[in-house]
């Protein structure tokens, strides 16, 4: 006689156990909102009508939604130092692709703006835009002597 | 009394023949299918340079299948809803496994065979920016990595 003996470990059969993770995947990127690149001084050396003077700067803003700049006059022309009444106008047109726009600095009023507001491109946010601003005399001066502007540039994200 | 001695022994040692017999053990083990993983990083935050990577180590006993699916097929920009594109390569250093996918290819689940099986093995898993992020703000997404025993059917989508 034999004897057969089976023994068995056959656990119930089901499909293998699986498993799955997520991996959460980020980036931060800062704003930058800047100008660079300018000369911060401009001097004629003989004030006349029709001079010009053009101021180069580079410019980025990486904001999504684009960029607002502005051009701003203190005395709202070049102010004679020693008689803050007279002056010499001029204008300053700035051009920074996509921004286009001309300030008038001739009637001495203070604190005069002007301002545009962009969409956001690659070219902004990734800083690869180069702008000019051109002064132009629109004036005669009459009187001798010094005259001085602060024109403020400004570039502010939206 | 001689005799008798003789003949007791003689019986004895018949019996003992007789009584033999053949015992067959037929042994069988069944053991599941099962694969599993650990992350060393859940949260990968993307540096200046583009490139983070973290690794897997996977304890898959049979061979697997492994599935990649990207929630936003690249960085979403959560300001702009813009997305930036990013690479996924995964190797297993010692084999030959080595596999290279853009995030916006696995919006829809991409699926691997590997054959080999990866027990007690370290997978490097390495994400790379394919354009830089420039938009300030947040970026997002969710990659998600499924293994399943490449012996059982359905996974746990």
């Amino acid at each position: 006689m034999k004897k057969l003996i089976t023994l068995s470990a056959i656990a119930v059969l089901t499909s293998g156990t699986a498993l799955a993770e997520n991996l959460n995947v980020g980036g931060a990127v800062e704003s930058i909102c800047e100008v660079s690149n300018v000369n911060t001084t401009t001097y004629f050396p003989a004030l006349a009508k029709d001079q010009t003077k053009t101021i180069g700067f580079d410019l980025q803003c990486n904001d999504a939604d684009g960029a607002t700049m502005s051009l701003t006059t203190a005395e709202g022309h070049l102010q004679n130092a020693d008689r803050e009444d007279q002056g010499v106008g001029y204008t300053a047109e700035l051009n920074a692709n996509p921004f286009a726009f001309t300030l008038v600095a001739e009637n001495g009023h203070n604190d005069q703006s002007v301002e545009q507001s962009q969409p956001g491109s690659f070219a902004l946010a990734a800083g690869g835009v180069a702008g000019t601003i051109e002064l132009t005399i629109t004036q005669n001066p009459v009187f001798s002597g010094t005259y001085a502007d602060t024109l403020m540039l400004a570039i502010t994200a939206n | 009394m001689m005799k008798k001695c003789m003949l007791v022994l003689f019986i004895f040692s018949t019996f003992y023949s007789v009584a033999s017999d053949d015992v067959s053990l037929t042994l069988e083990g069944y053991i599941k299918a099962k694969c599993g993983f650990t992350m060393q990083e859940n949260d990968l935050q993307f540096p200046h340079n583009g490139l983070v990577s973290t690794e897997l180590v996977i304890n898959c006993n049979s061979p697997m299948r492994m599935s990649l699916h990207s929630e936003h097929g690249g960085l979403l920009h959560l300001q702009g809803r813009k997305v930036n594109g990013y690479r996924v390569s995964l190797s297993v250093a010692g084999l030959s496994l080595s596999e290279s996918f853009l995030a916006r290819n696995l919006v829809d689940s991409h699926t691997l065979n590997i054959d080999q099986i990866l027990f007690k093995k370290t997978m490097n898993l390495q994400l790379e920016l394919t354009e830089p992020l420039i938009y300030a703000g947040e970026y997002k997404d969710i990659l998600r990595i499924e293994m399943t025993p490449a012996a059982s059917s359905g996974g746990i989508w």
